[in-house]
Protein backbone atom coordinates (compact mmCIF):
# COMPACT_ATOMS: atom_id res chain seq x y z
CA UNK A 1 0.00 0.00 0.00
CA UNK A 2 1.31 3.38 -1.14
CA UNK A 3 1.47 5.87 2.40
CA UNK A 4 -0.25 8.97 2.18
CA UNK A 5 2.67 11.74 2.03
CA UNK A 6 3.01 14.33 4.67
CA UNK A 7 2.28 17.14 3.05
CA UNK A 8 -1.75 17.31 1.14
CA UNK A 9 -4.21 19.79 1.07
CA UNK A 10 -6.65 17.46 3.66
CA UNK A 11 -3.14 17.53 5.87
CA UNK A 12 -2.45 21.05 5.87
CA UNK A 13 -5.82 21.66 6.90
CA UNK A 14 -6.05 19.67 9.92
CA UNK A 15 -2.46 20.38 10.77
CA UNK A 16 -2.83 22.02 14.88
CA UNK A 17 -0.37 24.80 13.57
CA UNK A 18 -2.48 26.32 10.75
CA UNK A 19 -5.71 25.32 12.85
CA UNK A 20 -4.28 28.28 15.87
CA UNK A 21 -2.46 30.10 13.10
CA UNK A 22 -6.37 30.01 11.51
CA UNK A 23 -7.45 31.27 15.18
CA UNK A 24 -4.70 34.33 15.50
CA UNK A 25 -5.13 35.67 12.50
CA UNK A 26 -9.10 35.90 12.93
CA UNK A 27 -8.43 37.67 16.24
CA UNK A 28 -6.00 40.28 14.00
CA UNK A 29 -9.33 40.64 11.43
CA UNK A 30 -11.38 41.47 13.67
CA UNK A 31 -9.68 44.47 15.58
CA UNK A 32 -7.99 45.69 12.43
CA UNK A 33 -11.58 45.22 10.80
CA UNK A 34 -13.36 46.94 13.08
CA UNK A 35 -10.74 49.01 14.32
CA UNK A 36 -13.32 51.14 16.89
CA UNK A 37 -10.92 54.18 17.74
CA UNK A 38 -14.07 56.49 18.63
CA UNK A 39 -14.97 53.69 21.33
CA UNK A 40 -13.32 54.84 24.60
CA UNK A 41 -13.34 52.76 27.90
CA UNK A 42 -11.90 54.36 30.93
CA UNK A 43 -10.53 57.42 28.17
CA UNK A 44 -8.99 54.94 26.12
CA UNK A 45 -9.67 54.02 22.72
CA UNK A 46 -11.19 50.25 22.73
CA UNK A 47 -8.78 49.33 20.15
CA UNK A 48 -6.50 49.73 22.55
CA UNK A 49 -7.68 47.53 25.02
CA UNK A 50 -8.48 45.22 22.17
CA UNK A 51 -4.61 44.55 21.67
CA UNK A 52 -3.86 44.53 24.88
CA UNK A 53 -6.01 41.76 25.71
CA UNK A 54 -4.19 39.51 23.03
CA UNK A 55 -1.37 39.41 25.10
CA UNK A 56 -2.55 36.20 26.85
CA UNK A 57 -4.55 34.94 24.18
CA UNK A 58 -1.50 34.68 22.68
CA UNK A 59 0.48 32.52 24.73
CA UNK A 60 -2.72 30.46 25.28
CA UNK A 61 -2.52 29.41 21.77
CA UNK A 62 1.38 29.05 22.19
CA UNK A 63 0.95 26.65 25.37
CA UNK A 64 -2.14 24.93 23.61
CA UNK A 65 -0.17 24.07 20.18
CA UNK A 66 2.82 22.50 22.68
CA UNK A 67 0.54 20.16 23.84
CA UNK A 68 -1.51 19.38 21.58
CA UNK A 69 1.83 17.96 18.96
CA UNK A 70 3.26 15.98 22.21
CA UNK A 71 0.06 14.24 22.14
CA UNK A 72 -0.36 13.78 18.63
CA UNK A 73 3.79 12.14 18.79
CA UNK A 74 2.96 10.14 21.79
CA UNK A 75 0.06 8.94 19.57
CA UNK A 76 2.22 8.29 16.43
CA UNK A 77 4.90 6.79 19.23
CA UNK A 78 2.28 4.57 20.34
CA UNK A 79 1.69 3.31 16.53
CA UNK A 80 5.62 2.78 15.53
CA UNK B 1 27.62 60.86 35.22
CA UNK B 2 25.71 58.54 37.73
CA UNK B 3 28.30 56.98 39.82
CA UNK B 4 26.85 54.29 41.14
CA UNK B 5 24.74 53.36 37.61
CA UNK B 6 28.00 53.73 35.38
CA UNK B 7 29.53 50.88 38.31
CA UNK B 8 27.11 48.87 37.69
CA UNK B 9 26.96 49.25 33.81
CA UNK B 10 30.40 48.34 33.49
CA UNK B 11 30.84 45.67 35.82
CA UNK B 12 27.99 43.98 33.70
CA UNK B 13 29.89 44.50 30.34
CA UNK B 14 32.91 43.21 31.72
CA UNK B 15 30.99 39.62 32.75
CA UNK B 16 29.59 39.51 29.62
CA UNK B 17 33.25 39.50 28.21
CA UNK B 18 33.80 37.06 30.65
CA UNK B 19 31.42 34.83 29.50
CA UNK B 20 32.76 35.21 25.60
CA UNK B 21 36.52 34.19 26.94
CA UNK B 22 34.66 31.38 28.91
CA UNK B 23 32.97 29.51 25.99
CA UNK B 24 35.29 30.20 23.18
CA UNK B 25 36.70 27.49 23.54
CA UNK B 26 34.25 25.13 22.89
CA UNK B 27 32.57 27.27 20.62
CA UNK B 28 34.88 27.58 18.40
CA UNK B 29 35.86 23.35 17.93
CA UNK B 30 33.69 23.38 15.30
CA UNK B 31 31.25 25.20 12.94
CA UNK B 32 28.18 23.69 14.41
CA UNK B 33 28.90 24.74 17.82
CA UNK B 34 30.21 28.18 16.47
CA UNK B 35 26.78 28.66 14.87
CA UNK B 36 24.44 25.66 16.56
CA UNK B 37 25.66 25.47 20.08
CA UNK B 38 26.15 22.06 19.01
CA UNK B 39 22.32 21.64 18.75
CA UNK B 40 22.25 21.15 22.19
CA UNK B 41 20.00 24.08 23.55
CA UNK B 42 17.14 23.01 25.52
CA UNK B 43 14.12 24.47 26.25
CA UNK B 44 14.14 26.60 29.35
CA UNK B 45 17.55 27.69 28.21
CA UNK B 46 16.42 28.30 24.65
CA UNK B 47 13.41 29.97 25.47
CA UNK B 48 15.01 32.97 27.66
CA UNK B 49 17.46 32.84 24.98
CA UNK B 50 14.93 33.53 22.01
CA UNK B 51 12.63 35.95 24.16
CA UNK B 52 16.11 37.71 24.49
CA UNK B 53 17.04 37.51 20.83
CA UNK B 54 13.85 38.72 20.02
CA UNK B 55 12.73 41.55 22.96
CA UNK B 56 15.50 44.46 21.70
CA UNK B 57 16.14 47.99 22.19
CA UNK B 58 13.00 48.70 20.17
CA UNK B 59 10.90 46.23 22.30
CA UNK B 60 11.35 47.99 25.77
CA UNK B 61 13.20 51.65 24.89
CA UNK B 62 11.18 52.26 21.08
CA UNK B 63 8.18 50.68 22.86
CA UNK B 64 7.69 52.94 26.08
CA UNK B 65 9.28 56.05 24.15
CA UNK B 66 7.16 55.39 20.66
CA UNK B 67 3.57 54.79 22.96
CA UNK B 68 4.18 58.20 24.87
CA UNK B 69 4.86 59.90 21.61
CA UNK B 70 2.54 58.25 19.67
CA UNK B 71 -0.21 57.39 22.23
CA UNK B 72 -1.32 54.36 23.64
CA UNK B 73 -2.52 52.48 21.06
CA UNK B 74 0.79 52.84 19.08
CA UNK B 75 2.10 51.22 22.22
CA UNK B 76 -0.44 48.02 22.08
CA UNK B 77 0.03 47.48 18.45
CA UNK B 78 3.19 46.95 19.15
CA UNK B 79 2.78 44.62 22.63
CA UNK B 80 -0.20 42.62 20.06
CA UNK B 81 2.15 42.14 17.44
CA UNK B 82 5.99 41.31 19.25
CA UNK B 83 3.53 38.98 21.76
CA UNK B 84 2.67 37.29 18.30
CA UNK B 85 5.36 36.71 16.79
CA UNK B 86 5.93 33.53 18.98
CA UNK B 87 2.62 31.82 18.28
CA UNK B 88 2.90 32.98 14.56
CA UNK B 89 6.41 31.43 14.31
CA UNK B 90 5.73 28.18 16.03
CA UNK B 91 2.54 27.24 14.44
CA UNK B 92 3.98 28.23 10.43
CA UNK B 93 7.60 27.37 10.78
CA UNK B 94 9.23 26.01 14.00
CA UNK B 95 9.06 22.29 14.16
CA UNK B 96 9.57 21.89 10.19
CA UNK B 97 12.44 24.44 9.92
CA UNK B 98 14.37 22.52 12.97
CA UNK B 99 13.77 19.15 11.16
CA UNK B 100 15.23 20.26 7.89
CA UNK B 101 18.57 20.29 10.19
CA UNK B 102 20.30 23.24 8.65
CA UNK B 103 22.13 25.84 11.04
CA UNK B 104 21.55 29.45 9.26
CA UNK B 105 18.49 31.07 6.89
CA UNK B 106 20.39 30.90 3.51
CA UNK B 107 21.51 27.27 4.31
CA UNK B 108 17.78 26.42 4.32
CA UNK B 109 17.16 28.05 1.16
CA UNK B 110 20.18 26.46 -0.35
CA UNK B 111 18.42 23.12 0.82
CA UNK B 112 15.23 23.90 -0.58
CA UNK B 113 15.53 26.01 -3.58
CA UNK B 114 19.49 26.01 -4.48
CA UNK B 115 22.45 27.98 -4.31
CA UNK B 116 21.19 31.14 -6.19
CA UNK B 117 18.49 31.60 -4.02
CA UNK B 118 20.73 30.86 -1.18
CA UNK B 119 23.24 33.43 -2.98
CA UNK B 120 20.68 36.28 -2.17
CA UNK B 121 19.65 35.25 0.61
CA UNK B 122 22.98 35.43 2.41
CA UNK B 123 23.47 38.83 0.74
CA UNK B 124 19.95 40.39 2.19
CA UNK B 125 21.13 38.35 5.30
CA UNK B 126 24.23 40.53 5.63
CA UNK B 127 22.39 43.66 4.81
CA UNK B 128 19.88 43.57 6.94
CA UNK B 129 21.44 42.52 9.64
CA UNK B 130 23.77 44.92 9.68
CA UNK B 131 21.40 47.60 9.29
CA UNK B 132 19.21 46.11 12.22
CA UNK B 133 22.05 46.36 14.30
CA UNK B 134 21.72 50.29 14.30
CA UNK B 135 18.85 50.83 16.67
CA UNK B 136 20.25 48.43 18.89
CA UNK B 137 23.66 50.82 18.58
CA UNK B 138 21.53 53.99 19.00
CA UNK B 139 20.11 52.73 22.05
CA UNK B 140 23.28 52.03 23.52
CA UNK B 141 24.62 55.83 22.83
CA UNK B 142 21.57 57.22 24.14
CA UNK B 143 22.03 55.10 27.42
CA UNK B 144 25.84 56.03 27.58
CA UNK B 145 25.92 59.25 27.12
CA UNK B 146 22.94 59.55 29.36
CA UNK B 147 24.35 57.50 31.96
CA UNK B 148 28.19 57.75 31.79
CA UNK B 149 28.37 61.39 31.33
CA UNK B 150 30.43 60.11 27.24
CA UNK B 151 29.81 61.63 24.11
CA UNK B 152 27.43 59.72 22.23
CA UNK B 153 29.57 58.57 19.77
CA UNK B 154 32.11 56.99 21.99
CA UNK B 155 29.19 55.13 23.81
CA UNK B 156 28.39 53.74 20.98
CA UNK B 157 32.05 52.69 20.35
CA UNK B 158 31.96 51.49 24.34
CA UNK B 159 29.21 48.92 23.85
CA UNK B 160 29.65 48.25 20.47
CA UNK B 161 32.94 46.64 21.00
CA UNK B 162 31.73 44.80 24.03
CA UNK B 163 28.92 42.65 22.57
CA UNK B 164 31.50 42.10 19.29
CA UNK B 165 33.89 40.89 21.76
CA UNK B 166 32.12 37.84 23.56
CA UNK B 167 30.14 37.18 20.63
CA UNK B 168 32.61 36.99 18.41
CA UNK B 169 34.74 34.75 20.94
CA UNK B 170 32.29 32.35 22.27
CA UNK B 171 29.49 32.03 19.40
CA UNK B 172 26.42 30.62 19.74
CA UNK B 173 27.18 29.24 22.63
CA UNK B 174 28.34 32.45 24.43
CA UNK B 175 25.26 34.27 22.80
CA UNK B 176 22.73 31.98 24.23
CA UNK B 177 24.11 32.19 28.19
CA UNK B 178 24.83 35.68 27.92
CA UNK B 179 20.86 35.81 26.64
CA UNK B 180 19.85 33.46 29.48
CA UNK B 181 20.84 36.11 32.01
CA UNK B 182 20.24 38.81 29.95
CA UNK B 183 16.53 37.85 29.90
CA UNK B 184 16.12 37.09 33.35
CA UNK B 185 17.62 40.42 34.07
CA UNK B 186 15.35 42.35 31.89
CA UNK B 187 12.62 40.52 33.11
CA UNK B 188 12.67 41.06 36.57
CA UNK B 189 14.11 44.37 36.31
CA UNK B 190 10.68 45.39 34.42
CA UNK B 191 8.96 43.28 37.03
CA UNK B 192 10.83 45.77 39.77
CA UNK B 193 10.04 49.39 37.74
CA UNK B 194 6.20 48.34 37.31
CA UNK B 195 5.98 47.27 40.79
CA UNK B 196 7.76 50.70 41.96
CA UNK B 197 5.11 52.90 40.12
CA UNK B 198 2.32 50.73 40.38
CA UNK B 199 3.24 51.63 44.53
CA UNK B 200 3.89 54.94 44.32
CA UNK B 201 0.72 55.80 42.11
CA UNK B 202 -1.61 53.39 44.52
CA UNK B 203 -2.49 51.34 41.92
CA UNK B 204 -3.18 51.11 37.72
CA UNK B 205 -6.58 53.22 37.64
CA UNK B 206 -4.79 56.27 39.62
CA UNK B 207 -1.68 56.03 37.03
CA UNK B 208 -3.85 56.18 34.29
CA UNK B 209 -5.42 58.59 35.32
CA UNK B 210 -2.70 60.62 36.52
CA UNK B 211 -1.15 60.08 32.90
CA UNK B 212 -4.26 61.26 31.33
CA UNK B 213 -4.51 63.93 33.37
CA UNK B 214 -1.45 65.12 31.66
CA UNK B 215 -1.66 63.79 28.39
CA UNK B 216 -5.55 64.08 27.30
CA UNK B 217 -4.27 62.47 24.02
CA UNK B 218 -2.81 59.81 25.12
CA UNK B 219 -5.32 57.47 24.86
CA UNK B 220 -5.90 58.13 20.97
CA UNK B 221 -5.41 56.85 17.61
CA UNK B 222 -3.03 59.58 16.22
CA UNK B 223 -1.65 57.91 13.54
CA UNK B 224 -3.61 56.51 10.04
CA UNK B 225 -4.45 52.97 10.16
CA UNK B 226 -1.78 52.11 7.90
CA UNK B 227 0.77 52.67 9.71
CA UNK B 228 -0.72 50.83 13.13
CA UNK B 229 -1.29 47.56 10.47
CA UNK B 230 1.78 48.04 8.50
CA UNK B 231 4.37 47.95 12.65
CA UNK B 232 1.60 44.91 13.18
CA UNK B 233 2.59 42.96 9.74
CA UNK B 234 6.49 44.08 10.22
CA UNK B 235 6.54 42.01 14.01
CA UNK B 236 4.32 39.61 13.24
CA UNK B 237 6.82 38.06 10.87
CA UNK B 238 9.95 38.91 12.55
CA UNK B 239 10.45 35.58 13.93
CA UNK B 240 9.64 33.94 10.84
CA UNK B 241 11.73 36.37 8.49
CA UNK B 242 14.81 37.15 11.25
CA UNK B 243 17.56 35.41 10.98
CA UNK B 244 18.93 36.32 13.97
CA UNK B 245 15.25 34.52 15.78
CA UNK B 246 15.51 31.99 13.19
CA UNK B 247 18.77 30.82 14.70
CA UNK B 248 17.78 29.91 17.54
CA UNK B 249 15.47 27.38 16.39
CA UNK B 250 18.78 25.84 14.73
CA UNK B 251 20.06 25.38 17.87
CA UNK B 252 17.54 23.51 20.28
CA UNK B 253 17.95 20.12 20.51
CA UNK B 254 14.90 18.97 18.52
CA UNK B 255 11.57 20.12 16.94
CA UNK B 256 9.93 19.55 20.34
CA UNK B 257 12.46 21.48 22.13
CA UNK B 258 12.03 23.94 19.74
CA UNK B 259 8.29 24.84 20.20
CA UNK B 260 8.54 24.56 24.03
CA UNK B 261 11.34 27.38 23.44
CA UNK B 262 8.81 29.47 21.74
CA UNK B 263 6.05 28.93 24.59
CA UNK B 264 8.32 29.77 27.32
CA UNK B 265 9.88 33.34 25.30
CA UNK B 266 6.12 33.70 24.60
CA UNK B 267 5.03 34.30 28.35
CA UNK B 268 8.02 36.51 28.99
CA UNK B 269 6.87 38.60 26.26
CA UNK B 270 3.65 38.60 26.93
CA UNK B 271 4.98 39.98 30.81
CA UNK B 272 7.76 42.05 29.72
CA UNK B 273 4.94 44.59 27.68
CA UNK B 274 2.69 44.58 30.89
CA UNK B 275 5.85 45.75 32.64
CA UNK B 276 5.90 48.38 29.70
CA UNK B 277 2.31 49.68 29.73
CA UNK B 278 3.07 50.82 33.56
CA UNK B 279 5.69 52.59 32.03
CA UNK B 280 4.02 54.30 29.07
CA UNK B 281 1.71 55.68 31.46
CA UNK B 282 4.51 56.68 33.91
CA UNK B 283 6.74 58.19 30.86
CA UNK B 284 3.42 60.55 30.15
CA UNK B 285 2.65 61.63 33.60
CA UNK B 286 6.04 63.06 33.57
CA UNK B 287 5.05 65.44 31.47
CA UNK B 288 8.51 66.02 30.30
CA UNK B 289 8.36 64.30 27.21
CA UNK B 290 8.31 67.88 24.94
CA UNK B 291 11.14 68.77 26.31
CA UNK B 292 13.61 65.86 25.11
CA UNK B 293 15.71 65.60 22.36
CA UNK B 294 14.44 62.28 21.47
CA UNK B 295 11.63 60.67 22.75
CA UNK B 296 13.32 57.32 23.45
CA UNK B 297 14.87 58.68 26.32
CA UNK B 298 12.12 58.48 27.95
CA UNK B 299 12.54 55.04 29.21
CA UNK B 300 15.53 56.14 31.38
CA UNK B 301 13.37 59.54 32.49
CA UNK B 302 11.25 57.04 33.95
CA UNK B 303 14.09 54.44 36.04
CA UNK B 304 15.06 57.35 37.20
CA UNK B 305 12.28 59.22 38.40
CA UNK B 306 10.89 56.14 40.50
CA UNK B 307 14.21 54.02 41.34
CA UNK B 308 16.77 54.50 43.95
CA UNK B 309 20.32 54.67 41.78
CA UNK B 310 21.58 51.52 42.85
CA UNK B 311 18.02 49.60 41.26
CA UNK B 312 18.20 52.51 38.16
CA UNK B 313 21.68 50.66 37.52
CA UNK B 314 20.35 47.50 37.42
CA UNK B 315 18.23 48.41 34.76
CA UNK B 316 19.85 50.09 33.13
CA UNK B 317 21.98 47.05 32.73
CA UNK B 318 18.80 45.47 31.58
CA UNK B 319 18.08 47.34 28.94
CA UNK B 320 21.83 47.07 27.67
CA UNK B 321 20.96 43.23 27.74
CA UNK B 322 18.09 43.86 25.40
CA UNK B 323 20.15 45.78 23.17
CA UNK B 324 23.24 43.20 23.61
CA UNK B 325 21.10 40.08 23.34
CA UNK B 326 19.56 41.08 19.94
CA UNK B 327 22.82 42.92 18.75
CA UNK B 328 24.86 39.62 19.46
CA UNK B 329 22.07 37.59 17.25
CA UNK B 330 22.50 39.71 14.70
CA UNK B 331 26.11 39.89 14.74
CA UNK B 332 26.24 36.08 14.42
CA UNK B 333 23.97 36.30 11.65
CA UNK B 334 25.71 38.37 9.61
CA UNK B 335 28.84 35.89 10.27
CA UNK B 336 27.26 33.01 9.70
CA UNK B 337 26.08 34.64 6.48
CA UNK B 338 29.80 35.59 4.54
CA UNK B 339 31.55 32.74 6.46
CA UNK B 340 29.19 29.85 6.13
CA UNK B 341 27.43 31.01 3.31
CA UNK B 342 28.44 32.65 1.14
CA UNK B 343 32.43 31.78 1.41
CA UNK B 344 32.22 28.41 2.04
CA UNK B 345 28.55 27.87 0.33
CA UNK B 346 30.56 29.41 -3.15
CA UNK B 347 33.99 30.61 -3.15
CA UNK B 348 35.63 27.50 -1.33
CA UNK B 349 33.32 24.51 -0.40
CA UNK B 350 36.65 22.81 0.92
CA UNK B 351 37.49 24.72 3.47
CA UNK B 352 38.61 23.77 6.31
CA UNK B 353 36.04 24.63 9.63
CA UNK B 354 38.85 26.74 11.47
CA UNK B 355 39.14 28.59 8.73
CA UNK B 356 35.22 29.56 8.43
CA UNK B 357 35.08 30.14 12.04
CA UNK B 358 37.91 32.76 12.04
CA UNK B 359 36.76 34.49 8.79
CA UNK B 360 33.24 34.33 10.77
CA UNK B 361 35.24 36.16 14.06
CA UNK B 362 36.90 39.03 11.32
CA UNK B 363 33.28 39.64 10.04
CA UNK B 364 31.66 40.50 13.13
CA UNK B 365 34.23 43.01 13.81
CA UNK B 366 33.67 44.15 10.04
CA UNK B 367 29.46 44.73 10.69
CA UNK B 368 30.22 46.15 14.13
CA UNK B 369 32.13 48.61 12.64
CA UNK B 370 29.87 49.41 9.90
CA UNK B 371 26.86 49.19 12.13
CA UNK B 372 28.61 51.95 14.51
CA UNK B 373 29.45 54.28 11.53
CA UNK B 374 25.78 54.55 10.41
CA UNK B 375 24.27 54.40 14.42
CA UNK B 376 27.12 57.88 14.50
CA UNK B 377 23.91 59.89 13.09
CA UNK B 378 20.95 57.55 13.47
CA UNK B 379 18.34 58.04 10.67
CA UNK B 380 15.42 58.42 12.99
CA UNK B 381 13.30 57.11 16.06
CA UNK B 382 14.22 53.72 17.09
CA UNK B 383 10.87 51.73 17.04
CA UNK B 384 11.07 53.19 13.34
CA UNK B 385 14.23 52.07 12.24
CA UNK B 386 13.27 48.27 13.40
CA UNK B 387 10.23 48.74 11.59
CA UNK B 388 11.68 49.35 8.49
CA UNK B 389 13.84 46.36 9.00
CA UNK B 390 11.43 44.23 9.81
CA UNK B 391 9.45 45.29 6.73
CA UNK B 392 11.96 44.75 4.13
CA UNK B 393 12.76 41.11 5.84
CA UNK B 394 9.00 40.68 5.42
CA UNK B 395 8.90 41.76 1.89
CA UNK B 396 11.98 39.79 0.92
CA UNK B 397 12.25 36.23 2.92
CA UNK B 398 8.46 36.06 4.27
CA UNK B 399 6.82 33.90 1.30
CA UNK B 400 9.80 32.03 0.21
CA UNK B 401 10.22 31.08 3.38
CA UNK B 402 6.69 29.91 4.78
CA UNK B 403 5.96 28.74 0.79
CA UNK B 404 9.24 26.43 0.95
CA UNK B 405 7.55 24.68 3.93
CA UNK B 406 4.07 24.64 3.03
CA UNK B 407 3.69 24.57 -0.61
CA UNK B 408 5.63 21.70 -2.75
CA UNK B 409 5.49 23.09 -5.67
CA UNK B 410 7.24 26.51 -4.42
CA UNK B 411 10.65 26.47 -6.90
CA UNK B 412 14.02 28.27 -6.85
CA UNK B 413 12.85 30.96 -9.37
CA UNK B 414 9.60 31.44 -7.55
CA UNK B 415 11.69 32.04 -4.34
CA UNK B 416 13.91 34.60 -6.47
CA UNK B 417 11.39 36.42 -7.88
CA UNK B 418 9.57 36.92 -4.81
CA UNK B 419 12.56 38.34 -3.05
CA UNK B 420 14.12 40.44 -5.17
CA UNK B 421 10.85 42.01 -6.78
CA UNK B 422 9.10 42.47 -2.93
CA UNK B 423 12.78 43.72 -1.81
CA UNK B 424 12.42 45.97 -4.93
CA UNK B 425 9.09 47.16 -4.33
CA UNK B 426 10.23 47.50 -0.53
CA UNK B 427 13.02 50.05 -1.36
CA UNK B 428 10.74 51.91 -4.02
CA UNK B 429 8.31 52.40 -1.37
CA UNK B 430 10.29 53.41 1.36
CA UNK B 431 12.41 55.97 -0.52
CA UNK B 432 9.62 57.36 -2.56
CA UNK B 433 7.62 58.07 1.16
CA UNK B 434 4.49 57.64 -0.95
CA UNK B 435 2.95 55.73 2.52
CA UNK B 436 2.15 56.16 6.63
CA UNK B 437 4.67 55.66 8.16
CA UNK B 438 6.12 52.35 8.24
CA UNK B 439 3.26 51.11 6.01
CA UNK B 440 5.32 49.66 2.83
CA UNK B 441 5.09 45.92 3.55
CA UNK B 442 1.52 46.22 3.47
CA UNK B 443 1.99 46.25 -0.62
CA UNK B 444 5.79 45.05 -1.13
CA UNK B 445 5.18 41.21 1.23
CA UNK B 446 1.86 40.74 -1.15
CA UNK B 447 4.16 42.09 -4.70
CA UNK B 448 6.38 39.08 -2.63
CA UNK B 449 3.79 36.89 -2.48
CA UNK B 450 2.13 36.93 -6.07
CA UNK B 451 5.16 36.57 -7.87
CA UNK B 452 6.79 33.72 -5.85
CA UNK B 453 3.48 31.94 -6.31
CA UNK B 454 2.81 33.17 -10.45
CA UNK B 455 6.53 32.41 -11.05
CA UNK B 456 6.30 29.16 -9.56
CA UNK B 457 3.47 27.85 -11.42
CA UNK B 458 5.05 29.14 -15.02
CA UNK B 459 8.31 27.36 -14.45
CA UNK B 460 9.06 23.97 -14.03
CA UNK B 461 8.21 22.05 -10.47
CA UNK B 462 11.29 21.19 -7.80
CA UNK B 463 12.53 17.38 -8.42
CA UNK B 464 11.03 14.80 -6.60
CA UNK B 465 13.69 14.73 -4.03
CA UNK B 466 12.79 17.97 -3.13
CA UNK B 467 9.26 17.20 -2.64
CA UNK B 468 9.89 14.23 -0.72
CA UNK B 469 11.95 16.44 1.97
CA UNK B 470 9.45 18.66 2.33
CA UNK B 471 7.18 15.86 3.05
CA UNK B 472 9.39 14.85 5.90
CA UNK B 473 9.96 18.46 7.39
CA UNK B 474 6.44 17.67 8.70
CA UNK B 475 6.70 14.15 9.71
CA UNK B 476 6.29 14.11 13.36
CA UNK B 477 6.39 10.94 13.12
CA UNK B 478 10.19 11.58 13.39
CA UNK B 479 9.64 13.60 16.33
CA UNK B 480 8.08 11.21 18.02
CA UNK B 481 10.99 8.73 17.21
CA UNK B 482 13.58 11.04 19.00
CA UNK B 483 11.48 12.02 22.10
Amino acid sequence: MTQEPYLTPKRIASDPGMILLAVLLLMSAVIFIWWPTEVYVAEVSLVAWLMFATLPVSVFLTGYYVVWMERRESAALSHL
Amino acid sequence: MQVQESIIIVVYLVLMIIMGLYFARRAQSSEDDYWSAGRRINSFVGGVALFAAIASASSLMGAVGGGVELGLPFFMTYAFAATAILPFTVFLISGQIRRAGVRTMPEYFKVRYGRSVAGVAALIVVVAMTFYMVPQLTASGLIGQYVLGIDYGLAVLLFGAGFTLYAALGGMWAITYTDLIQGIIMLGGLAIVATAIWVHHAGPANLLSDALAVDPELGSVTQHWMTYFGIFLAFLWFGVISPSAVMRNFAAKSAKVARRSAFIASIFYAAIFTCGFFMVLAGAGLGIAGELDNTDMIFLQVLEFYLPPIVAGILMAALISAIMSSADAMLLAISAGVSQDLFKGFIRPQAREKTVVRLGIVVMFIAAGVGMWIAWDPPGLIAIMVGWVGGALLSTFGFPVVLGIWWKRANAPGALAGMLGGGIAFIVLVSGDFFALVAEPIIAAPISLVLTVVVSLLTSPPTAETRAMVDLWHSEERDAESV
